[in-house]
């Protein structure tokens, strides 16, 4: 077969502008400190600005006391107060999804011991062909009335692949509606790897990026990711990853991070680089659920995370491939951890359009409805104004974060699992590795490993960062904007799992100001 | 019912939203929907009746029209050289 041709995806539209204001009660802030060693990091994500400045420095900032006159000091509060180009917003208007999800099944071919999304159990009922075709065919008209070109569809599952009809309708409905419109397909996927190699022939010749999970070698993949009846599933898997990582699909490997493998990330990447050549490697840990625990899989330490995690960043680094922990998005501030709350809808197999991907009753749970609309058997396409509202604003009501300067880097982590309604305003595992990865990357950004380093060799310098108190500093930054509710521009998101293939890289850290 | 194959030496390209055959002889072909899906179905050895009613589906044809689209079609691609009867 020859080669395939590739081109890289378009930039992202032009942010809109909108009037919506945040949620009440809960506070967004513009610059953060944060306490590294004797020195403190000033991070200002709307701005793209980080610095390290020293005790004296962070005490004025914090007191706002000899904050004017010459110096480095004057230099960098002078720009703490410029105002940011843009500030993320939540969406109104019309909807125009980002990215159209389609969930063939909630079905799985796996029993993955730690699954969230109900695949050992959930039944394997495909989506009615009609449902995916509706869908289709109403976001490229809505791309079309909104002039957008780009045409992002991504699937989930369940394994989707267990739905090869459903697959092979949307992908060729979406790229027949694309030739007619003149929009450019970029077709996605999250899957377990688990199928033949003449499907994976066809991921690889028609998808730009595919997720695959893999959890490292034999003794914690399958350990994790068993088959339905018990059976291993790493070699099929691998053979999958080998056969993708020689195509020109963007390949991202992910690895869910356990307290046995922990220890093991620095490894398990080095393997998966060396063995797959992926463009990618997502190392996301464990999210706590009861089937996790019957299996007796704990959450890695948080502070073991962050040190392996920044091992495996750099080793990457050093072998030309990129690692994703996606709570630690430096480089661009963002609303939403996820697709919720950026007009993204996922297709169930029974035609919900629903924010997010997980199952429905996770979401009860926890007091949310995330449902924003239906497609019909018969090819209607309802979205309900209100619940799409209620989405868009999910985001925005996270009292824990407040305090955090991950506001709007993590922007909270998931909505169901980690910020959900009412959930306690203390940093969880989940908190504490996240600012602890953020602050490091942020180091990294501002020429200052070895300070990381420093960090990460100190227990009780890392229980500073991760669990300090009170990270943001009011210098009268908002202020001098106007304030951050009166900056209005909507970002769209990027890609679901934000992962393998982000756009071009640039640093959050544009100014370097070294005031120790 | 016939079914088809790929025919031999022939080769192909995915595009955006094309399908490029080349076949032995050098002879290039470029395929645009809906004969690019078609193409498709059929060169992952979907037997005939699965390539229609998956056809019928994508371009919303009723299954005689997507049949007649589907025979047709492949059978100009038989005569050309692309594909094989079976």
């Amino acid at each position: 077969m020859l080669a395939p041709h590739r081109e890289s995806p378009p930039p992202l539209p032009a942010p809109r502008v909108d009037t919506a204001t945040p949620s009440p009660g809960v506070k967004r802030h513009a610059v953060f400190l944060v306490p590294l060693l004797d020195r403190w990091l000033v991070f200002a994500p709307l701005l793209r600005l980080a610095a390290l400045v020293n005790e004296p420095a962070a005490r004025a900032l914090r007191s706002g006391e000899g904050l004017r006159g010459p110096g480095l000091l004057s230099e960098l509060v002078d720009r703490l107060r410029r105002p940011p180009a843009s500030v993320p917003r939540p969406l109104d208007g019309e909807v125009c999804p980002s990215f159209l999800g389609i969930m063939p099944t909630r079905g799985c071919n796996l029993a993955c011991v730690y699954c969230n999304f109900g695949g050992p159990s959930a039944d394997k009922v495909d989506m009615e062909p009609k449902v995916a075709v509706a869908a289709v065919d109403w976001m490229a008209e809505r791309l079309v009335r909104a002039s957008r070109r780009d045409f992002q569809v991504h699937f989930f599952g369940g394994e989707p692949f267990i739905s090869p009809d459903v697959v092979d309708i949307v992908v060729h409905r979406v790229r027949q509606q694309a030739a007619r419109h003149d929009l450019v397909p970029y077709l996605g996927a999250s899957t377990n790897g688990v199928f033949s190699e003449s499907r994976a022939q066809f991921i690889g010749d028609y998808f730009d990026r595919v997720v695959l999970s893999l959890d490292g070698p034999p003794e914690f993949h399958d350990r994790h990711r068993p088959a339905l009846q018990g059976r291993p599933s790493f070699e099929v898997v691998s053979r999958t990853a080998k056969q993708l990582g020689r195509m020109p699909v963007d390949l991202c490997l992910r690895a869910c991070i356990t307290d046995d493998s922990v220890g093991e990330v620095e490894g398990i990447t080095r393997w998966m680089i060396e063995s797959f050549r992926p463009a990618a490697v997502s190392l996301e840990s464990l999210t706590p659920g009861v089937l996790a625990a019957r299996a007796g899989l704990e959450v890695p330490d948080p502070y073991r995370f962050a040190i392996h995690c920044i091992g495996a960043y750099r080793l990457a680094a050093r072998m030309g491939v990129r690692a994703v922990y996606c709570a630690a998005e430096t480089e661009r501030p963002r609303l939403s951890f996820c697709p919720v709350g950026t007009d993204a809808l996922i297709v169930s197999p029974e035609g919900r359009l629903s924010a997010c991907y997980l199952l429905p009753e996770d979401w009860r749970a926890r007091g949310l409805d995330m449902d924003v609309g239906r497609v019909d058997a018969d090819g209607r396409v309802s979205i309900d104004a209100v619940a799409l509202d209620r989405a868009r604003t999910l985001p925005l009501g996270k009292p824990r974060c407040e305090r955090c300067f991950c506001q709007w880097t993590c922007a909270g982590g998931c909505h169901v699992n980690q910020t959900p309604p009412g959930c306690s305003d203390r940093y969880t595992a989940f908190c504490i590795q996240t600012r602890l990865v953020t602050a490091c990357l942020l180091l990294r950004d501002l020429g200052g490993e070895d300070l990381a380093d420093e960090l990460l060799g100190d227990r009780r310098a890392m229980e500073r960062v991760g669990e300090h108190a009170w990270d943001p500093v009011d210098i009268g930054t908002t202020e001098a904007w106007g304030g951050i509710e009166d900056r209005v521009a909507a970002a769209r998101p990027s890609l679901p799992y934000g992962g393998a293939s982000e756009r071009p890289r640039s640093t959050i850290a544009e100014g370097l100001a070294w005031l120790g | 019912m016939t079914d088809y194959r790929v025919g031999r030496g022939v080769r192909w390209s995915v595009g955006r939203v094309t399908l490029t055959l080349a076949d032995a002889k050098g002879n290039v072909r470029t395929l645009r929907y809906p004969e690019a899906a078609v193409f498709d179905l059929v060169s992952r050895g979907r037997p005939f009746a699965k390539v229609v009613s998956l056809t019928a589906h994508i371009l919303s044809l009723d299954a005689a029209g997507a049949e007649a689209l589907v025979r047709s079609t492949l059978e100009e691609w038989a005569d050309g050289g692309f594909l094989e009867r079976v």
